[in-house]
Protein backbone atom coordinates (compact mmCIF):
# COMPACT_ATOMS: atom_id res chain seq x y z
CA UNK A 1 0.00 0.00 0.00
CA UNK A 2 1.45 3.28 -1.05
CA UNK A 3 1.78 5.95 1.79
CA UNK A 4 -0.29 8.49 0.14
CA UNK A 5 0.77 10.81 2.93
CA UNK A 6 4.04 11.60 2.19
CA UNK A 7 4.65 14.44 0.10
CA UNK A 8 7.86 15.65 -1.96
CA UNK A 9 8.56 18.39 -4.39
CA UNK A 10 9.53 20.14 -7.51
CA UNK A 11 12.21 22.29 -7.39
CA UNK A 12 12.80 24.92 -10.22
CA UNK A 13 14.88 28.24 -11.30
CA UNK A 14 13.64 30.00 -14.08
CA UNK A 15 16.75 32.24 -16.00
CA UNK A 16 14.47 34.96 -18.03
CA UNK A 17 15.62 36.66 -21.22
CA UNK A 18 16.42 39.87 -19.03
CA UNK A 19 18.77 37.71 -16.59
CA UNK A 20 16.64 38.04 -13.89
CA UNK A 21 16.26 34.42 -11.81
CA UNK A 22 13.39 32.89 -9.93
CA UNK A 23 12.90 30.68 -8.12
CA UNK A 24 10.32 28.35 -6.46
CA UNK A 25 9.44 25.11 -4.85
CA UNK A 26 6.50 23.11 -5.13
CA UNK A 27 5.51 20.37 -2.47
CA UNK A 28 3.13 18.14 -3.53
CA UNK A 29 1.37 15.45 -2.23
CA UNK A 30 1.01 11.46 -3.95
CA UNK A 31 -1.78 12.56 -6.00
CA UNK A 32 0.13 15.93 -7.39
CA UNK A 33 -2.06 18.45 -5.33
CA UNK A 34 0.13 21.38 -3.83
CA UNK A 35 0.58 21.28 -0.25
CA UNK A 36 3.07 24.42 -0.10
CA UNK A 37 4.92 26.67 -2.54
CA UNK A 38 7.36 29.00 -1.70
CA UNK A 39 8.98 31.14 -4.30
CA UNK A 40 11.79 33.54 -4.45
CA UNK A 41 12.17 37.14 -5.34
CA UNK A 42 13.24 38.07 -8.71
CA UNK A 43 17.00 38.53 -8.83
CA UNK A 44 19.13 40.09 -11.31
CA UNK A 45 22.52 40.28 -11.03
CA UNK A 46 24.45 43.59 -11.33
CA UNK A 47 27.00 44.13 -13.77
CA UNK A 48 29.23 44.46 -10.42
CA UNK A 49 27.96 41.17 -9.15
CA UNK A 50 28.35 39.27 -13.07
CA UNK A 51 32.12 40.44 -12.60
CA UNK A 52 32.97 39.91 -9.31
CA UNK A 53 31.31 36.13 -9.85
CA UNK A 54 32.85 35.43 -13.43
CA UNK A 55 31.47 32.13 -15.52
CA UNK A 56 30.29 30.77 -11.49
CA UNK A 57 27.74 33.16 -10.79
CA UNK A 58 24.65 31.36 -12.89
CA UNK A 59 25.65 27.69 -10.13
CA UNK A 60 26.11 30.27 -7.36
CA UNK A 61 22.62 32.21 -7.89
CA UNK A 62 21.02 28.90 -8.77
CA UNK A 63 22.65 26.19 -6.48
CA UNK A 64 24.14 28.06 -3.82
CA UNK A 65 21.80 30.99 -3.14
CA UNK A 66 18.34 30.16 -4.63
CA UNK A 67 17.91 26.18 -4.55
CA UNK A 68 19.36 26.29 -0.73
CA UNK A 69 17.49 29.14 0.51
CA UNK A 70 13.63 27.71 -0.68
CA UNK A 71 14.80 24.33 0.19
CA UNK A 72 15.45 25.71 3.51
CA UNK A 73 12.69 28.02 3.60
CA UNK A 74 9.55 25.05 3.23
CA UNK A 75 7.58 23.92 6.43
CA UNK A 76 6.86 20.38 4.96
CA UNK A 77 9.06 17.07 4.89
CA UNK A 78 9.25 16.13 1.49
CA UNK A 79 10.54 12.55 0.89
CA UNK A 80 12.52 13.74 -2.05
CA UNK A 81 12.91 17.04 -4.65
CA UNK A 82 12.44 16.52 -8.10
CA UNK A 83 14.88 19.04 -10.19
CA UNK A 84 14.96 19.04 -13.98
CA UNK A 85 18.20 21.03 -14.19
CA UNK A 86 21.02 18.48 -13.37
CA UNK A 87 23.06 21.70 -11.76
CA UNK A 88 21.21 21.65 -8.77
CA UNK A 89 22.13 18.26 -7.50
CA UNK A 90 24.63 20.20 -6.45
CA UNK A 91 22.64 22.05 -3.99
CA UNK A 92 22.88 21.16 -0.15
CA UNK A 93 19.93 19.59 0.86
CA UNK A 94 18.94 17.70 3.51
CA UNK A 95 16.70 15.90 1.26
CA UNK A 96 17.23 13.52 -1.64
CA UNK A 97 17.39 15.74 -5.21
CA UNK A 98 16.09 13.56 -8.13
CA UNK A 99 16.57 14.52 -11.57
CA UNK A 100 13.80 13.59 -13.57
CA UNK A 101 13.08 13.18 -17.26
CA UNK A 102 11.14 11.31 -19.46
CA UNK A 103 13.20 8.51 -21.98
CA UNK A 104 10.47 9.55 -24.19
CA UNK A 105 12.70 13.00 -25.33
CA UNK A 106 14.69 12.28 -28.05
CA UNK A 107 17.66 13.97 -26.64
CA UNK A 108 18.45 13.87 -23.62
CA UNK A 109 19.93 16.21 -20.64
CA UNK A 110 20.87 14.15 -18.50
CA UNK A 111 24.90 13.36 -18.21
CA UNK A 112 25.21 11.17 -15.64
CA UNK A 113 29.08 10.22 -16.46
CA UNK A 114 30.09 12.40 -13.73
CA UNK A 115 31.56 10.12 -10.76
CA UNK A 116 29.19 11.92 -8.28
CA UNK A 117 26.21 10.97 -9.82
CA UNK A 118 23.84 7.36 -10.15
CA UNK A 119 21.59 6.70 -12.50
CA UNK A 120 18.83 4.34 -12.30
CA UNK A 121 15.21 4.14 -13.96
CA UNK A 122 11.85 4.61 -13.15
CA UNK A 123 9.45 1.97 -14.81
CA UNK A 124 9.93 2.20 -18.62
CA UNK A 125 9.08 6.08 -19.19
CA UNK A 126 11.62 8.02 -17.20
CA UNK A 127 15.41 8.40 -16.23
CA UNK A 128 16.63 9.70 -12.75
CA UNK A 129 20.03 10.85 -11.62
CA UNK A 130 20.85 11.64 -8.12
CA UNK A 131 23.77 12.24 -6.06
CA UNK A 132 23.21 10.17 -3.22
CA UNK A 133 21.94 6.25 -2.33
CA UNK A 134 18.13 6.17 -3.43
CA UNK A 135 16.45 3.67 -0.43
CA UNK A 136 14.47 1.13 -1.99
CA UNK A 137 11.51 2.06 -0.69
CA UNK A 138 12.09 5.86 -2.16
CA UNK A 139 12.60 4.24 -5.39
CA UNK A 140 9.60 2.10 -5.07
CA UNK A 141 7.31 5.08 -3.59
CA UNK A 142 8.31 7.46 -6.45
CA UNK A 143 7.84 4.47 -8.97
CA UNK A 144 4.12 4.01 -7.69
CA UNK A 145 3.74 7.90 -7.83
CA UNK A 146 4.82 7.99 -11.38
CA UNK A 147 2.24 5.02 -12.27
CA UNK A 148 -0.88 7.03 -10.68
CA UNK A 149 -0.02 10.82 -11.93
CA UNK A 150 1.51 12.36 -15.12
CA UNK A 151 5.12 12.77 -12.40
CA UNK A 152 6.27 15.75 -14.78
CA UNK A 153 3.33 17.55 -14.86
CA UNK A 154 3.91 19.75 -11.87
CA UNK A 155 7.13 21.30 -13.37
CA UNK A 156 4.53 22.64 -15.71
CA UNK A 157 2.81 24.72 -13.45
CA UNK A 158 5.82 25.53 -11.67
CA UNK A 159 7.25 27.07 -14.21
CA UNK A 160 4.16 29.14 -15.02
CA UNK A 161 3.91 30.43 -11.16
CA UNK A 162 7.52 31.92 -11.34
CA UNK A 163 7.03 33.51 -14.98
CA UNK A 164 3.65 34.84 -13.48
CA UNK A 165 5.85 36.31 -10.52
CA UNK A 166 8.18 37.65 -12.48
CA UNK A 167 5.21 39.69 -14.69
CA UNK A 168 4.01 40.85 -11.78
CA UNK A 169 6.97 42.41 -10.43
CA UNK B 1 30.29 79.04 -45.93
CA UNK B 2 30.40 78.74 -41.97
CA UNK B 3 26.80 79.37 -41.86
CA UNK B 4 26.52 76.00 -43.93
CA UNK B 5 29.12 74.29 -41.13
CA UNK B 6 27.87 75.76 -38.46
CA UNK B 7 24.45 73.95 -39.85
CA UNK B 8 25.99 70.52 -40.44
CA UNK B 9 27.34 70.55 -36.95
CA UNK B 10 23.81 71.11 -35.43
CA UNK B 11 22.63 68.55 -37.72
CA UNK B 12 25.20 66.38 -36.74
CA UNK B 13 24.60 67.01 -33.05
CA UNK B 14 20.75 66.04 -33.52
CA UNK B 15 21.47 63.30 -35.23
CA UNK B 16 23.96 62.50 -32.38
CA UNK B 17 21.15 63.06 -29.81
CA UNK B 18 18.65 60.78 -31.72
CA UNK B 19 21.34 57.71 -31.31
CA UNK B 20 21.97 58.63 -27.90
CA UNK B 21 18.74 59.67 -26.88
CA UNK B 22 17.51 57.01 -24.72
CA UNK B 23 20.47 56.88 -22.74
CA UNK B 24 20.95 59.04 -19.53
CA UNK B 25 23.77 61.38 -19.37
CA UNK B 26 25.51 60.91 -15.74
CA UNK B 27 28.66 62.07 -16.15
CA UNK B 28 29.70 66.00 -15.74
CA UNK B 29 30.07 68.02 -19.07
CA UNK B 30 33.64 68.22 -19.96
CA UNK B 31 35.23 70.36 -22.68
CA UNK B 32 37.70 69.42 -25.15
CA UNK B 33 39.12 70.91 -28.65
CA UNK B 34 39.64 68.46 -31.60
CA UNK B 35 39.74 68.78 -35.11
CA UNK B 36 37.18 66.84 -36.99
CA UNK B 37 39.41 64.12 -37.66
CA UNK B 38 39.15 63.34 -34.35
CA UNK B 39 35.63 62.89 -34.11
CA UNK B 40 34.88 61.25 -37.59
CA UNK B 41 36.11 57.99 -36.99
CA UNK B 42 34.40 56.96 -33.69
CA UNK B 43 30.92 58.64 -35.23
CA UNK B 44 30.90 56.71 -38.70
CA UNK B 45 28.63 54.31 -37.88
CA UNK B 46 26.03 56.90 -36.36
CA UNK B 47 26.08 59.26 -39.31
CA UNK B 48 26.20 56.47 -41.65
CA UNK B 49 22.54 55.16 -39.92
CA UNK B 50 21.49 58.82 -40.42
CA UNK B 51 22.65 58.40 -44.00
CA UNK B 52 24.86 62.20 -43.42
CA UNK B 53 26.78 64.06 -45.89
CA UNK B 54 28.56 66.51 -45.72
CA UNK B 55 26.32 69.82 -45.84
CA UNK B 56 26.47 71.21 -49.23
CA UNK B 57 28.88 68.91 -50.51
CA UNK B 58 29.69 65.75 -52.25
CA UNK B 59 31.89 64.94 -50.12
CA UNK B 60 31.21 62.23 -47.28
CA UNK B 61 32.34 62.37 -43.94
CA UNK B 62 34.13 59.28 -44.47
CA UNK B 63 35.79 60.09 -47.48
CA UNK B 64 37.64 62.27 -44.63
CA UNK B 65 40.31 59.57 -43.83
CA UNK B 66 42.95 60.44 -45.61
CA UNK B 67 42.54 63.67 -45.84
CA UNK B 68 42.81 64.41 -42.08
CA UNK B 69 45.53 61.67 -41.15
CA UNK B 70 47.28 65.53 -39.73
CA UNK B 71 44.04 66.34 -37.82
CA UNK B 72 43.63 63.08 -35.79
CA UNK B 73 45.49 64.02 -32.70
CA UNK B 74 43.41 64.65 -29.93
CA UNK B 75 43.89 67.60 -27.66
CA UNK B 76 43.12 67.87 -24.35
CA UNK B 77 42.95 64.23 -23.40
CA UNK B 78 44.82 62.32 -20.38
CA UNK B 79 46.34 59.11 -20.43
CA UNK B 80 42.56 57.87 -19.17
CA UNK B 81 40.18 59.77 -21.88
CA UNK B 82 42.38 58.84 -24.27
CA UNK B 83 41.35 55.20 -23.50
CA UNK B 84 38.12 55.99 -22.98
CA UNK B 85 37.85 57.78 -26.43
CA UNK B 86 36.04 55.97 -28.15
CA UNK B 87 33.60 55.42 -25.46
CA UNK B 88 33.05 58.82 -25.01
CA UNK B 89 32.71 59.98 -27.91
CA UNK B 90 29.94 56.98 -29.05
CA UNK B 91 27.92 58.11 -26.24
CA UNK B 92 28.60 61.79 -26.17
CA UNK B 93 26.04 64.58 -26.60
CA UNK B 94 26.94 67.88 -29.00
CA UNK B 95 24.69 70.37 -27.24
CA UNK B 96 23.33 72.79 -28.43
CA UNK B 97 26.00 74.98 -26.90
CA UNK B 98 28.51 73.72 -29.26
CA UNK B 99 30.57 76.61 -31.32
CA UNK B 100 32.36 76.07 -34.31
CA UNK B 101 35.50 78.47 -34.51
CA UNK B 102 37.27 79.10 -37.15
CA UNK B 103 40.10 81.01 -38.89
CA UNK B 104 38.55 83.44 -42.18
CA UNK B 105 38.99 81.38 -45.33
CA UNK B 106 41.99 82.73 -47.02
CA UNK B 107 41.21 84.07 -50.29
CA UNK B 108 41.49 81.89 -53.32
CA UNK B 109 44.76 83.39 -54.21
CA UNK B 110 46.37 81.38 -50.71
CA UNK B 111 48.39 79.00 -51.34
CA UNK B 112 47.09 75.80 -49.30
CA UNK B 113 50.18 73.60 -49.06
CA UNK B 114 51.36 76.73 -46.49
CA UNK B 115 48.27 76.24 -44.64
CA UNK B 116 48.95 74.33 -41.46
CA UNK B 117 46.63 74.20 -38.66
CA UNK B 118 46.73 76.01 -35.26
CA UNK B 119 48.25 73.52 -32.82
CA UNK B 120 49.91 71.28 -34.96
CA UNK B 121 52.88 71.47 -37.36
CA UNK B 122 51.43 69.54 -40.39
CA UNK B 123 50.13 70.80 -43.22
CA UNK B 124 46.63 70.04 -44.19
CA UNK B 125 48.06 69.82 -47.64
CA UNK B 126 51.21 68.93 -49.31
CA UNK B 127 49.63 69.21 -52.73
CA UNK B 128 48.69 72.34 -55.06
CA UNK B 129 44.93 73.13 -55.13
CA UNK B 130 44.89 71.51 -58.61
CA UNK B 131 45.95 67.77 -57.85
CA UNK B 132 42.86 67.68 -55.63
CA UNK B 133 39.08 67.10 -56.38
CA UNK B 134 38.31 68.72 -52.98
CA UNK B 135 37.28 72.24 -53.42
CA UNK B 136 39.23 74.92 -51.14
CA UNK B 137 36.65 75.90 -49.02
CA UNK B 138 35.75 72.02 -48.20
CA UNK B 139 39.81 71.76 -47.45
CA UNK B 140 39.84 74.28 -45.20
CA UNK B 141 36.75 74.29 -43.47
CA UNK B 142 37.16 70.30 -41.78
CA UNK B 143 40.40 71.12 -39.52
CA UNK B 144 39.11 74.02 -38.42
CA UNK B 145 36.21 73.02 -35.43
CA UNK B 146 35.98 73.30 -32.14
CA UNK B 147 33.35 70.94 -30.59
CA UNK B 148 32.59 71.27 -26.59
CA UNK B 149 30.14 70.04 -24.59
CA UNK B 150 31.07 66.83 -24.84
CA UNK B 151 28.83 64.73 -21.94
CA UNK B 152 30.41 61.85 -20.37
CA UNK B 153 27.73 58.92 -19.96
CA UNK B 154 28.63 56.37 -17.56
CA UNK B 155 26.13 53.35 -17.98
CA UNK B 156 26.70 52.01 -14.20
CA UNK B 157 28.36 53.56 -10.74
CA UNK B 158 30.66 50.64 -10.01
CA UNK B 159 31.37 52.17 -6.67
CA UNK B 160 27.92 51.94 -5.41
CA UNK B 161 27.69 48.45 -4.60
CA UNK B 162 29.59 48.17 -0.76
CA UNK B 163 31.87 45.19 -0.49
CA UNK B 164 30.95 43.80 2.64
CA UNK B 165 32.29 40.57 3.85
CA UNK B 166 28.54 38.90 3.57
CA UNK B 167 27.04 37.46 1.06
CA UNK B 168 26.32 39.96 -2.15
CA UNK B 169 22.79 37.87 -2.70
CA UNK B 170 22.34 37.51 1.35
CA UNK B 171 18.91 39.43 1.55
CA UNK B 172 16.99 37.37 -1.00
CA UNK B 173 13.70 36.53 0.22
CA UNK B 174 11.37 34.01 -0.27
CA UNK B 175 7.69 34.00 0.01
CA UNK B 176 5.29 31.73 0.49
CA UNK B 177 1.44 32.02 -1.76
CA UNK B 178 -1.50 28.98 -2.25
CA UNK B 179 -2.97 31.96 -4.29
CA UNK B 180 -0.23 31.84 -7.26
CA UNK B 181 0.17 28.29 -7.62
CA UNK B 182 -3.25 27.77 -7.81
CA UNK B 183 -3.60 29.85 -10.38
CA UNK B 184 -2.43 27.56 -12.57
CA UNK B 185 -4.68 24.16 -13.33
CA UNK B 186 -3.53 20.81 -12.78
CA UNK B 187 -3.92 18.65 -15.15
CA UNK B 188 -4.95 14.90 -15.91
CA UNK B 189 -4.13 12.83 -19.10
CA UNK B 190 -7.28 10.30 -19.96
CA UNK B 191 -6.14 6.46 -19.33
CA UNK B 192 -6.75 3.57 -21.12
CA UNK B 193 -10.30 2.11 -20.20
CA UNK B 194 -9.09 -1.35 -19.80
CA UNK B 195 -8.00 -0.67 -16.02
CA UNK B 196 -11.87 -0.41 -15.61
CA UNK B 197 -14.67 -2.87 -15.59
CA UNK B 198 -17.24 -2.97 -18.02
CA UNK B 199 -19.64 -2.94 -15.26
CA UNK B 200 -18.25 -0.09 -13.23
CA UNK B 201 -18.29 1.72 -16.57
CA UNK B 202 -21.76 0.94 -17.01
CA UNK B 203 -22.42 2.06 -13.28
CA UNK B 204 -20.44 5.45 -14.00
CA UNK B 205 -22.78 6.05 -17.47
CA UNK B 206 -26.05 4.94 -15.42
CA UNK B 207 -24.92 7.80 -12.80
CA UNK B 208 -24.88 10.78 -15.22
CA UNK B 209 -28.11 9.00 -17.19
CA UNK B 210 -30.11 9.08 -14.12
CA UNK B 211 -29.22 12.87 -14.09
CA UNK B 212 -30.59 14.30 -17.30
CA UNK B 213 -33.90 14.27 -18.20
CA UNK B 214 -33.82 14.31 -22.18
CA UNK B 215 -32.39 12.17 -24.24
CA UNK B 216 -28.85 12.54 -25.04
CA UNK B 217 -26.62 12.02 -27.29
CA UNK B 218 -23.16 11.22 -25.48
CA UNK B 219 -19.63 11.20 -26.57
CA UNK B 220 -16.45 9.39 -25.02
CA UNK B 221 -14.54 12.35 -23.49
CA UNK B 222 -12.45 9.93 -21.21
CA UNK B 223 -11.66 8.49 -17.89
CA UNK B 224 -9.57 10.61 -15.90
CA UNK B 225 -7.62 9.85 -12.46
CA UNK B 226 -7.18 11.09 -8.99
CA UNK B 227 -9.50 13.99 -9.43
CA UNK B 228 -10.46 15.81 -6.08
CA UNK B 229 -13.98 15.28 -6.70
CA UNK B 230 -15.64 17.97 -4.14
CA UNK B 231 -13.03 20.52 -4.22
CA UNK B 232 -12.85 21.67 -7.99
CA UNK B 233 -13.63 25.47 -8.63
CA UNK B 234 -13.11 24.94 -12.49
CA UNK B 235 -12.73 22.13 -14.93
CA UNK B 236 -12.26 22.43 -18.53
CA UNK B 237 -11.26 19.50 -21.32
CA UNK B 238 -9.02 20.05 -24.02
CA UNK B 239 -8.62 16.67 -26.29
CA UNK B 240 -7.66 14.54 -24.32
CA UNK B 241 -6.74 16.50 -21.01
CA UNK B 242 -9.03 17.30 -18.03
CA UNK B 243 -7.79 20.58 -16.45
CA UNK B 244 -9.05 21.74 -12.94
CA UNK B 245 -8.54 24.17 -10.26
CA UNK B 246 -9.61 24.00 -6.44
CA UNK B 247 -10.82 25.86 -4.26
CA UNK B 248 -8.21 25.15 -1.39
CA UNK B 249 -5.29 22.68 -0.97
CA UNK B 250 -6.65 21.90 2.63
CA UNK B 251 -6.45 18.53 1.97
CA UNK B 252 -9.22 17.51 4.64
CA UNK B 253 -11.93 15.84 3.61
CA UNK B 254 -10.60 15.80 0.17
CA UNK B 255 -12.41 13.13 -2.04
CA UNK B 256 -10.58 11.83 -4.84
CA UNK B 257 -11.44 9.68 -7.30
CA UNK B 258 -11.00 8.58 -10.92
CA UNK B 259 -14.01 9.99 -12.94
CA UNK B 260 -15.58 9.14 -16.40
CA UNK B 261 -16.05 12.33 -18.61
CA UNK B 262 -18.47 12.16 -21.60
CA UNK B 263 -20.28 15.21 -23.45
CA UNK B 264 -23.52 15.70 -24.48
CA UNK B 265 -23.98 16.99 -28.11
CA UNK B 266 -27.49 17.87 -27.53
CA UNK B 267 -26.36 20.16 -24.87
CA UNK B 268 -23.09 20.77 -25.52
CA UNK B 269 -22.59 20.00 -21.40
CA UNK B 270 -20.03 17.78 -19.99
CA UNK B 271 -20.55 15.29 -17.55
CA UNK B 272 -18.69 13.66 -15.14
CA UNK B 273 -19.06 10.54 -13.12
CA UNK B 274 -16.91 8.77 -10.36
CA UNK B 275 -15.50 5.48 -11.40
CA UNK B 276 -14.40 2.39 -9.73
CA UNK B 277 -11.09 1.44 -10.38
CA UNK B 278 -11.22 -2.39 -11.51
Amino acid sequence: MADVASVFGYLGIEKKSDETYVGGILISDYYGIPVEFKYTEPIKPTNLQKILYGKSIEKYLTVDVLSKKLIISIQEKPRFILVRDMTLLQTQSKYPLIFLESIKKETTDADATDDRYRSDMIGKEYKIVYVNNLTSDEHQWLTTISKEIDILEPFSRLKEALDYVCSIK
Amino acid sequence: MFDKIKDFFKDLADSVKKETGAISVLGTDFEFDTGIGDIYAPLTDAIALEGFHAYGTELKITDLEEYSDALCVVKGFNEETVGRFDRIVKTAVFTEEASVSSIEPPGKEVALRDFTPAGTDTRVYDESPEDTSLSMEQILSFPLYVVRGISVYSEEPLEAPGLRSEGLFASIKTNASDRIIARFPMKRSSVSRENYSTSNIKNALSFILDRIDHKPRLKWVGIFRDVPINRIKQLTFHESTLSFTLYSFDRRSIYILDVLAVFDEVTEKYHIAPIVRG
